[in-house]
């Protein structure tokens, strides 16, 4: 209910017209009775006609006094309060800019509530995305993980969730930092698009931005960005660099570190001299694929943000062309046909030696003559063989001189990520001297009981085992070989397989007795290694019909060693290597055609194994490729997996990807002039610090009152002792003159 | 002619040969499979007996000596036309005269021992118009036999003359030719043809006693063509490696693992 003076029938301009003619007539009349009166007399007379003049014009308009129903309709504001991760950073006062917010929210609490007396105050916080708070909430820090920072979007997305008709104004909350598409583009120095502009410019009010009061706490150390990474290859040292700035800390040894998961790759300790540091860390990637490298530095008590001592980055290592080393006890036409195929296949760079001339050579002729050079063991087994993708040892016994430091050479190669691929012949394997019991950690095989010399030959039809079948590797052999692949003359006695090794291929000695092993396959440490058991297999690639089952064999054994994804029927693929929190990532997976459905599953490296933070089971088209998308869910590292059935095989693919802030957002120190200026200066509104205590004279829009229904109207002129006022003056009016003299 | 020894030098080797026949013995006890050792395959055509046939043995002996390859030694021929010649994946074939012509059998396993990786060495040991007879025959035999392969002069710095002796020259029994023919297959001697008579040069008998004269150059002459047959086999149990050799230092070290190792400027991936 409200009630409001009226006049009926009366405009301004008319209202006005008749109070200029009243005033001017009582001019006139003032100036008329100044001559003719004294002084209290014209005073007396002036005042008389005033209210008589005033007393027709009240009758001209007709006041009266109207109750009506109103509607008030309170202006929206929302307030949006940054909780990206850059609050996190401490300000000169020793707050970080989040506990600086809540203090702000603490001490204007009355502030707030006025204003929400006035105004339809809703309350965000805000990163990459947007959600619905409470004042109390604010009103202590709030956890700043927010991995991005998008004020723009989180503007439209609060001004469509709202949709309100009438706008008070927009209160943002925020550091400044801004990374979203847009701004961040413009902050970069690019050339910012006219539709980003626009967006800003569409927004239905005013932005106020309110900032921290204070700048960050001057000492700090922050990794500012490792460079390198895009370009890496596979056992080449890689040398990246690390970018360091530090602030307010003179001559202050810092520890930079490159981290693999909890394997520290590389260390240096340098001196800071004030301002950027670069520091160069180099490792040895030994496969191929993705990696999630992590670089961190000293983090000091007093630092103005410890987000910025830590940082992760994706390396993509490349598949360089295949490096191979190739030793070889004798020459020989096992020896020369695996040379053939090796020196065939384009995508290997072969490094090989071969024993051409022994101590026991009954002539020997002047080495000046000869092409012989001294066989490198020491460079090979020691100093290089961390270069090679692949080691090939084929009917190779090591070096007696130092045999044992060469094996240790050899077995920590294999441990430490490299292949090993062991054919065997008459002098190794036990064939000619000892079981090779240091190298026996990596071998697949064991020794027989009973030491026997040479090897078994004899017509010995060669099969799949079970898990050869089933093995994407020689999966196909038996097609390529039909239905009975060429017997092999010629095996290796070994007294049996590891237990976590696979036999693939099997030869049969006997109807009545178990199946030979012939090709062995197993993982050790993080390497893997093959043993071939026999020195016949070249008679495969020397007959027409069988060189194709030579190929396979050996494709899929090179192949399972150098873990070529090139070669895996079943690809799966994150697309964005690196992402936000919140953010969507796409996963893409080609698999053979004719596979009815893929299960992807994705989960948390270091995490909950058990539980996949994403599982779903997708159908490819007909070309064998399927698409699927989630949301990614914090940060961390995260391994998809996906997995499905093709005939007898089990087909498993794995790739990575990391969660993480972005680089800006870990920083935390840019400029708080970025977002704000943009936001504030093009749609109307002010920046203020959070330390200006005029929260009230922020000019927010007021509300707006809307009138409904009408109850009463009260006349106010038609009294009758208005009436009788009026005639009394008229007639005082006229005694008075009369008196005076004055007609 | 032959080359004469006295009794002395005849013992001396006898006792040398039996000696490293006993030491080899003693020193390997075991060894390759049967069908992974290495020997020298005499082959022949139609009905024709092997020419010189303890040209192959000797061969096979001097490798044995002077090498680590482990050699069998035993005298083989196999026919053309058999499938023997899938046996052995090393071939000499020497002839001394015109021979009838191949049948389709002996073309098809010819065309088929080469494509799939075999090495045949064919030793011109024909004297005069016999010597001719040959040449003709055999590189019609080979133009129908093999017809998108052609004979061509193998260059001197092909690695076939590094593979074990250094060698500069070609030798044999006789020193008509300054160099060896051949046909490539994919990028590998296949086939490689030799106008000097080699097999009569490495011709001996059980007692050392060389059966024909190396002329002009005498035992010289006659240790470069051993040496010459001791690279053909080489080259073929190792085809290019002597090749890769030259570059070793380099491709050793195209991959840095340490700050300290020099960096070998890059080869661009090119088809070479």
């Amino acid at each position: 209910m409200e009630q409001t003076l009226h006049l009926p029938g009366h405009t301004g301009l008319s209202i006005a017209v008749v109070a200029l003619l009243s005033i001017a007539g009582l001019l006139l009349y003032v100036a008329r009775v100044r001559g003719a009166a004294g002084r209290r007399d014209q005073i007396l007379l002036t005042v008389l006609r005033m209210i008589a003049v005033g007393g027709v014009v009240i009758a001209w308009l007709q006041p009266s006094w109207r109750t009506s129903e109103v509607v008030r309709r309170q202006s929206v504001v929302p307030v949006l309060v940054d909780e990206s991760l850059s609050m996190t950073t401490r300000g000169a006062s020793g707050l970080t800019r989040a506990q600086a917010v809540a203090a702000f929210f603490v001490q204007h609490r009355g502030d707030f509530e006025r204003l929400e007396d006035a105004h339809d105050v809703q309350y965000f916080a805000y990163s990459d995305t947007v959600r619905p708070v409470t004042r109390q909430e604010l009103e202590s820090p709030l956890e700043a993980l927010g991995g991005r920072t998008d004020v723009l979007h989180a503007l439209e997305t609060v001004v469509d969730q709202l949709r309100a008709s009438h706008w008070g104004g927009i209160l943002v909350v925020t550091d400044g930092l801004d990374n979203g598409p847009s701004l961040a583009a413009r902050a970069g120095g690019a050339v910012p698009s006219p539709g980003d502009f626009a967006r800003i410019e569409s927004l239905p009010c005013p932005v106020h931005v309110l900032v921290p009061p204070d700048g960050p706490a001057p000492r700090d150390i922050a990794l500012d960005r490792l460079s390198g990474l895009e370009y890496v290859l596979q056992r080449d040292l890689a040398e990246v660099v690390a970018r360091v700035r530090t602030r307010d800390l003179p001559d202050t040894p810092i520890t930079v570190r490159l981290l693999e998961g909890d394997q520290v790759l590389d260390e240096r300790t340098v001196f800071t001299q004030g301002g950027r540091l670069e520091v160069p860390l180099r490792f040895l990637p030994r496969s191929p694929g993705r990696r999630v490298l992590e670089l961190e530095a000293t983090l000091l008590p007093d630092e103005a943000t410890s987000s910025n001592n830590r940082r992760s980055a994706v390396a993509r290592v490349l598949r360089d062309r295949i490096r191979v080393l190739h030793v070889s006890g004798h020459a020989s036409w096992d020896e020369r046909f695996l040379r053939e195929y090796l020196g065939r296949r384009r995508d290997i760079e072969l490094v090989s030696f071969h024993t051409l001339r022994t101590a026991d050579a009954v002539t020997t002729d002047d080495d000046e003559q000869t092409t012989l050079i001294a066989f490198p063991a020491e460079e090979l087994f020691i100093h290089r063989i961390e270069g090679f993708d692949l080691v090939i040892l084929q009917d190779y016994e090591l070096p007696d001189m130092d045999r044992a430091r060469f094996a240790a050479g050899v077995v920590r190669y294999v441990e430490q990520g490299g292949a090993l691929l062991f054919i065997s012949g008459g002098n190794s394997l036990g064939a000619r001297g000892p079981w090779p019991e240091d190298l026996a950690s990596v071998l697949p095989v064991h020794p027989l009981k009973a030491p026997m010399r040479g090897m078994i030959e004899g017509r010995f039809p060669v099969e799949l085992t079970e898990d050869g079948r089933r093995s994407p590797l020689l999966g196909r052999l038996k097609q390529e070989l039909g239905a009975e692949p060429p017997p092999l003359p010629a095996l290796t006695p070994v007294g049996g397989v590891a237990r976590d090794a696979t036999v693939l291929l099997q030869a049969s000695t006997q109807p009545d007795r178990p199946a030979h092993p012939l090709l062995v396959v197993a993982a050790r440490g993080q390497g893997r290694v093959a043993t071939l058991l026999t020195d016949s297999l070249w008679r495969w690639s020397f007959d027409t019909g069988a060189k194709v089952g030579y190929r396979q064999v050996l494709d899929g054994t090179l192949a399972f060693l150098t873990r070529d994804p090139s070669g895996d029927l079943l690809q799966v693929a994150a697309t964005r290597p690196r992402l936000t929190p919140g953010a969507l990532q796409e996963v893409r997976v080609r698999a053979p055609t004719g596979v009815p459905a893929i299960r992807v599953e994705v989960r948390q490296s270091g995490g909950d194994l058990d539980k996949p933070v994403h599982a779903e089971d997708i159908t490819p088209d007909e070309s064998g490729t399927a698409r699927t998308s989630f949301v990614a869910p914090r940060s961390g590292t995260f391994r998809v997996r996906a997995e499905c059935a093709w005939g007898d095989l089990r087909l498993r693919a794995e790739d990575l990807f990391l969660v993480a802030p972005s680089d800006e957002e870990l920083d935390g120190l840019t400029s708080l002039e970025r977002t704000t200026l943009e936001l504030a200066s093009r749609t109307g509104g002010q920046t203020r610090s959070l330390a200006s205590p005029e929260l009230s004279s922020l000019p927010l829009k007021p509300e707006v009152v809307a009138r409904v229904g009408l109850l009463t109207d009260k006349p106010l002129w038609d009294h009758p002792l208005i009436l009788l006022l009026l005639l009394g003056v008229l007639a005082l009016e006229w005694y008075a003159e009369r008196k005076i003299g004055y007609t | 002619m032959i080359d004469r020894i006295s009794r002395r030098q005849w013992l001396l080797r006898a006792l040398q040969t039996g000696l490293s026949g006993l030491g080899l013995a003693l020193l390997r006890p075991a060894r390759a499979s049967e069908i992974n050792r290495f020997r020298v395959a005499q082959v022949t055509t139609g009905d024709l007996p092997p020419a010189r046939p303890d040209a192959a043995f000797v061969l096979a002996q001097e490798v044995r000596f002077r090498t680590a390859v482990d050699v069998k030694l035993d005298r083989v021929v196999v026919g053309l036309g058999t499938a023997s010649v899938f046996d052995h994946p090393f071939l000499l074939w020497v002839g001394n005269g015109d021979f009838p012509a191949l049948t389709p059998t002996e073309r098809t396993h010819l065309a088929t021992f080469v494509h799939n990786g075999g090495f045949l060495v064919i030793d011109n040991a024909g004297e005069g118009t016999a010597h001719a007879a040959f040449d003709r025959r055999i590189r019609a035999e080979m133009a129908m036999a093999i017809p998108g392969l052609a004979l061509v002069q193998i260059p001197e710095d092909h690695v076939l003359f590094r593979s074990f002796y250094k060698l500069t020259s070609v030798f044999g029994r006789r020193a008509r030719k300054p160099f060896l023919e051949g046909v490539f297959h994919e990028g590998r001697l296949a086939i490689v043809l030799s106008h000097n008579d080699l097999a009569s040069a490495w011709s001996r008998d059980g007692f050392g006693v060389w059966h024909f004269e190396a002329l002009p150059g005498g035992p010289t002459q006659r240790e470069g063509a051993i040496r010459l047959g001791i690279n053909l086999v080489m080259y073929a149990l190792l085809l290019d490696y002597k090749d890769e050799q030259a570059h070793v230092e380099t491709l050793l070290r195209r991959r840095r693992l340490r700050p300290e190792d020099s960096l070998p400027p890059r080869r661009p991936e090119t088809d070479d």
